[in-house]
Parts: structure tokens; C-alpha cells; sequence
């Protein structure tokens, strides 16, 4: 789906991203919340679970790119597809967080001002362009599924895969490249 | 097998936009295409690329055409079982959406999809043939009973209704470097770098003391990169997000040439000359309040803040004197490991412009070397106070400090205010030398007038935990002065104003 340029782009900052995850989470809400004050009380108070939710769910979207056109054949599991996955979590979004739509262009904003604030140098016009390619593209997947996912199409529906998916991210932690512990994130992920 | 994964009508989201998300999966996608119950055709995917396309009387490209063509009906995606043999792909998503797109342009604007909105993404995606507003009221028909006999019991239900046809566009909208401009600081690469060249100030074959031999730099002039005190220019990064006063880091590569001592003396000769003084410690390891022997003092630090556990004013500790505070680095509890090997950076930022808010001069007080914490100081930092102590070794690793300066990038680089030799041995002849080649090599306005003496009123001040102006109020030791002296040179360096003289007669 993403040109070689695009994933390496991505891959490539999403390296530089990962040692200060913490303060980029932390950046990327305090800007949203700066955008837009009125998201704050969407979240619970304590946002540390949230965050971690956020640098984990983009550690995964960034790892999904990371294969070759060779293997294109192969086949993936249901909890490891970026559709699926990212279709589960904009209906969770739209039915259970009831998250309005035009809030996925401020959050749009608020990723890539932090990464051009966190990568400074290294945000380079083809990595915001990168960025943005894929935000975008995930953004109208998640709105798709809100608008169009069945909620109980199947046991093996997107939602499941959802579940299965944010249990394998947890194991497979060390793969997507976050470090619970460098994050200073010692919690039980359950 | 067939599970199905989302359906809804094409007015709110065309098949292009279906297939780009269909195309973000690795799965085996079929997508099928209706007209109320009848199917149109039927678009298999994997992994991004269009296996292939069948309609009743047509197949591969023609058929994919023919059903970008339609702007009414209904999609269905289902994950299926990938056959055992998959053919060679007609292409990737991409590819073939822009395919389509000429293919609808040569229709002409008669073509019932001649309406086509721009492509909604700025990269070569031109997905979107045209998107009729969303026919109000008219619910997506349920999955078809002839999958697996899986129905949905709520398809009527679907909330369909609020389709926002340029919704991507909008998300791109929101994302484009000129919509941002208004609201996010335009960013760091944009700007021109500064500086004019200096000129040198040493002869270039000397034996260097502040450069490194083995090592030669790229440029002809290797301090031509360091942007000098005299810059014209203003550095780059005060119009992104300007500190409102003036951070100044003390930095040295080696540890133990005495930082601490010339940050701390320092803060208090500023302070006592009328400016507001806040002096941060970076420095874990040797702490301030450990020098002044207040450690029992500071329950918060400068790290506690840095890690988001307590306000920038909670770790502010008040002196005698009312416009010096103090920020220890540590407070009761040392950070973890792990939360010192994030980086700080961009708190690092917020809490030293934030502290620039409130007074003057920010002193900071860095970790011995020019990396890790002292790096990211460093960036925040409009100017950085170099410490050389007059002795071989560390004259020898002082190089450090202008190659690290150096490797910054132009926009984060903070402006040299200044070197102070430290522990200056004037009856020692290698230690005069130091002296001495600092004063030919360094550029000629580098060197602060003042120097200070190795003197054993330091150890006097450091047994007592105070500074040395403190050792007697009434009398301070002569080198206490030297830092007024050196107070005066950073005030004048820095440009700041006057402080509001109030000048009193001698006699009563």
C-alpha cells in the first residue's frame, strides 16, 4: 500500500521516535489538549495508561509496514493486520468513545507537530510527507470502521482480532521495538 | 470460508477509498460490489495488490474500470480463504486506482463519475473518482444470507447517516505545512542558518590547545561553525520558541575543574548585583546542595519535574537573597535508571524556558562531558559558559567542548558566552602554559578577563558547605570578588540592562 520511499521514511524516524516515546507522548497530548481543551475530559485523568496506549498502538501501525513485497504471499495473522486492527479500533472509537470525526484531523495535526518538534532536523519534508500519507490513510480506515464495521459479524470479527492484537503486542514488545522498561513503564499491561 | 469485515454504501465511501483500506491489510480480501442484493463484481486483494477482478462478463482491468464507474450500490468486505494458487497480481492499490482515474478522465465529463473531487491525499494517490453527497436516510442492505449464514441483526442500525464525503481532504487539510503555520511554530529547517565567518584568531599549523590534532575538522576554519558571540545573526532557534530570558549553561568536558564552584559563586555575585538568578542543577552526580551542605533541603528536583511528578515552583528552593532561587537536581529520591536514559530533551526545553519566564539569567549547572543531559541542556540553552581548568589533562580533552558544539546543528547550537580558565596555578609552569595557549588559540573574545585561582579558600568554602562569599560576610576571601569581576563580564556579554542604581550618599 506504501511506496518503499514511504515505509523507509517511516521505519527509518520511527527509530528516533522510540527513545523519547514518553516525552512524545507527552507532547502529543499536551498539544491536542492545546488545540482543542475540550477533548481533555474523553480521557480518564491518570493519561499514563493512555499513553502508553497510543506509542503502542503506533509502535504497531509502524511495524505493519515493515515487510517485504517479496513476501506478499504470506499469510498474517487476524490480530497482526493493520486493517483489521485498525478498523476494530475506529469502531471502539466511534461506538464506545463516541469520537467525532473532525477530531481525527486535530489529532492529525497534534502527531505531526509533535514529531516535527521531537525529530527537529530529522523531520524531514519526505518523512512529514511519509507521516502524513500514513496518518491519513489510517485515520479514513478508522472512520471506515466506525461508520461500517459489523459488531458481531463473526467470532473471529475485527474486535476479537482487536483483543488478540493488543495481547500481542504486549509479547511482542521487544520485536515492535518499545522497551517497556526504557519507557520507565513498569505497570502490568492487562 | 467467508467472514465479513465491514459493508457500506458507496455514496459515503467510494471504492477507491475501500480498496486503500483494503489494501492496508495482508489479509486475502475479496470486496464485493451490489446493487441492492445482485452482485456487480467481485475485487480479491492481498497484501495491497488486486489479485483479481471478476464480473459476470468481464474480468481483470476492464471489469475494475467498469466498476469504478458506479457511484451507487453497496460494498461488502469479507476476509476469505486464500486460494492455493494466487496468480501474478494485476497490480498494487495505488497503481491501479491512478489507472482508473485516467481511464474515468478519457470517459469525459459525461461520465457519471465526471464529477471527480480532488485526490485526497498531497502524495501520488488520486483515488477518488467522484463522491455524490450521501442519500440520507437509506441504510446499507445487511451482509447477504449467502455468507456462511452470517446476517447482521443490525445492519438498518449502522450509523451510516453522518458521511462527510471530504473528510480525508480535510484530514490532509489539517495536516499541510501552510494550514499549520497559524497555530504550530514553523519548523526549525526552514529557517536560513546564521553567521557570518570569523576570523581566525591563532595560526593554523600552532599546537593547539583547544583543538584536536588527530582529528582535523572538514572546514578550512574549524570554528567557523561555532556560532560566535559577534554573530550577527540572531541563532535560529529563538523564533521557534524563544526562551524569555537568558539560559546560560556551564559546561566542561572534564569532570571536577570546578563547574559546580563557578556556577554556584557565580549565581550569587548576579544575584547580588540586583539580577534575578535562577540556578538549575543538572548535575546528579555532584550536586549543589551538597556542596553548600543542604542536602536534607531539596525534596523535589529538576529531574522530578523533568519526568512530569511535580510543578516547576515545588522544586524551586528560596535563598536569602530574594531574586536567587536555587533548583536541586535531585530531590529525596534519586530518578530510576531507565527514566535517566530517556531523553529529556524536550522537557529539558519547557522546564528551562519556562524558568527563563521568571528570572533573568537561568544558570545551569551541567553533568561533567557534552553529552547525554549536557547535549540536551545544551539545545535548550541560549548560551554556554566553557570551564577549562588550567591543567594538561583537561586542557587535552577541551577540544571536546568545540567538536560538541560543533556536531549541533546550527538552530540548536547555544551561543558561546564565554571560557573562564579555572584553577589557575600561576607558580606552575604547566599550568601557566594552559593559560597561556588559550590565550592565543581561543578566539580573542572568548577568553573572560577574569580567571580563577586555584586558592584554598575553595576547600575552606567547600568544608564549610557555603560559598565563598559566605565563608565571612564581613570579609570575604579576595577570590570571592573575582566572581563579581567574572558577574560583571556575563552581564555585559549578555547585553543586559542596567539594574536600577540607587546611589547613596557616604555621609549621614
Amino acid at each position: 500500500m506504501f511506496s518503499d520511499e514511504t515505509k523507509q521514511a517511516i521505519l527509518g524516524s520511527w527509530r528516533l521516535v522510540v527513545p523519547i516515546a514518553e516525552t512524545a507522548a507527552d507532547l502529543f497530548y499536551r498539544r491536542l489538549f492545546e488545540l482543542r481543551p475540550e477533548y481533555r475530559t474523553l480521557f480518564p485523568d491518570d493519561m499514563s495508561g493512555q499513553k502508553r496506549k497510543l506509542i503502542k498502538m503506533l509502535a504497531f501501525v509502524v511495524k505493519s509496514l515493515d515487510w517485504l513485497d517479496d513476501d506478499w504471499q504470506a499469510s498474517v495473522a487476524p490480530e497482526e493486520d493493520l486493517m483489521l486492527v485498525v478498523l476494530a479500533m475506529g469502531r471502539r472509537h466511534s461506538a464506545l468513545y463516541r469520537v467525532p470525526d473532525e477530531s481525527y484531523a486535530v489529532v492529525g495535526e497534534a502527531l505531526v507537530w509533535t514529531l516535527d518538534y521531537g525529530l527537529g532536523d530529522a523531520f524531514t519534508p519526505q518523512v512529514r510527507k511519509a507521516w502524513i500519507e500514513l496518518y491519513t490513510l489510517v485515520a479514513q480506515a478508522m472512520r471506515m470502521g466506525g461508520a461500517t464495521v459489523e459488531r458481531d459479524t463473526d467470532l473471529v470479527s475485527a474486535d476479537d482480532a482487536q483483543r488478540q492484537g493488543e495481547i500481542a503486542l504486549v509479547s511482542q514488545q521487544a520485536e515492535v521495538g518499545i522497551d517497556e522498561a526504557r519507557l520507565g513503564m513498569r505497570e502490568d499491561v492487562s | 470460508m467467508k467472514i465479513g469485515v465491514m459493508h457500506g454504501r458507496l455514496r459515503e465511501f467510494d471504492l477507491g477509498q475501500v480498496l486503500q483500506v483494503a489494501g492496508l491489510g495482508r489479509q486475502y480480501i475479496e470486496v464485493e460490489i451490489r446493487d441492492d442484493a445482485a452482485l456487480v463484481g467481485t475485487i480479491s486483494l492481498k497484501s495491497g495488490k488486486v489479485v483479481r477482478v471478476d464480473m459476470p462478463d468481464a474480468e481483470g482491468r476492464s471489469a475494475l474500470f467498469e466498476l469504478f464507474r458506479r457511484s451507487d450500490g453497496q460494498f461488502y468486505v469479507y476476509r476469505a480463504d486464500m486460494p492455493e494458487y494466487l496468480p501474478e497480481p494485476l497490480g498494487a492499490v495505488n497503481g491501479l486506482l491512478m489507472e482508473a482515474m485516467d481511464y474515468l478522465r478519457t470517459l469525459g465529463p459525461g461520465s457519471p463519475r465526471s464529477s471527480s473531487r480532488p485526490p485526497y491525499t498531497e502524495i501520488e494517490l488520486p483515488t477518488h473518482v467522484g463522491l455524490a453527497p450521501p442519500a440520507p436516510g437509506s441504510a446499507p442492505e445487511p451482509y447477504p444470507e449467502t455468507v456462511d449464514g452470517h446476517q447482521s441483526n443490525e445492519g438498518a442500525s449502522a450509523p451510516v447517516e453522518n458521511a462527510e464525503p471530504a473528510f480525508a481532504s480535510s484530514v490532509r487539510a489539517a495536516l499541510e505545512p501552510a494550514q499549520q503555520s497559524a497555530s504550530v511554530p514553523s519548523p526549525m529547517r526552514s529557517i536560513p542558518p546564521p553567521k557570518p565567518a570569523r576570523r581566525s584568531a591563532a595560526p593554523s599549523n600552532a599546537p593547539s590547545a583547544t583543538r584536536t590534532p588527530s582529528s582535523p575538522p572538514p572546514e578550512a576554519e574549524p570554528r567557523r561553525s561555532v556560532a560566535p558571540r559577534t554573530s550577527a545573526a540572531p541563532p535560529a532557534r529563538r523564533t521557534r520558541s524563544a526562551p524569555a530570558g537568558k539560559i546560560v549553561a556551564i559546561a566542561s568536558p572534564k569532570g571536577g575543574c570546578g563547574k559546580t564552584t563557578v556556577a554556584l559563586n557565580l549565581a550569587l555575585s548576579l544575584a547580588r548585583q540586583g539580577r534575578s538568578v535562577t540556578l538549575v542543577d543538572a548535575d546528579i552526580n555532584g550536586d549543589i546542595l551538597s556542596t553548600i551542605n543542604a542536602r536534607q533541603r531539596g525534596e523535589i528536583g529538576a529531574y522530578d519535574v523533568l519526568v512530569g511528578v511535580a510543578a516547576t515552583e515545588e522544586a524551586l528552593l528560596d535563598t536569602i537573597l530574594p531574586h536567587f532561587k536555587i533548583m536541586p537536581a535531585v530531590g529525596g529520591q534519586l530518578p530510576r535508571a531507565e527514566q535517566l536514559a530517556v531523553d529529556h530533551s524536550a522537557n529539558w526545553r519547557g522546564l528551562l524556558f519556562d524558568l527563563s519566564k521568571r528570572a533573568e539569567i537561568v544558570l545551569v549547572d551541567t553533568p561533567a562531558g557534552m553529552f547525554g543531559a549536557t547535549h540536551q541542556i545544551l539545545q535548550a540553552a541560549t548560551h554556554v559558559v566553557g570551564i577549562l581548568q588550567a591543567e594538561a589533562v583537561a586542557n587535552r580533552s577541551f577540544s571536546r567542548f568545540l567538536e560538541a558544539l560543533r556536531a549541533m546543528p546550527d538552530e540548536h547550537r547555544p551561543e558561546v558566552l564565554g571560557i573562564v580558565i579555572n584553577m589557575l596555578q600561576t607558580k606552575h609552569p604547566a599550568s601557566l602554559s594552559v593559560f597561556q595557549s588559550a590565550c592565543t588559540e581561543l578566539p580573542g573574545d572568548w577568553l573572560f578577563d577574569t580567571s580563577i585561582p586555584r586558592h584554598r579558600a575553595f576547600l575552606d568554602a567547600t568544608q564549610a558547605g557555603l560559598p565563598l562569599r559566605h565563608l565571612d560576610e564581613a570579609a570575604p576571601p579576595a577570590v570571592a570578588f573575582l566572581f563579581d569581576n567574572l558577574a560583571a563580564e556575563v552581564v555585559e556579554r549578555l547585553r543586559l540592562g542596567a539594574v536600577e542604581k540607587k546611589p547613596q550618599p557616604l555621609l549621614l
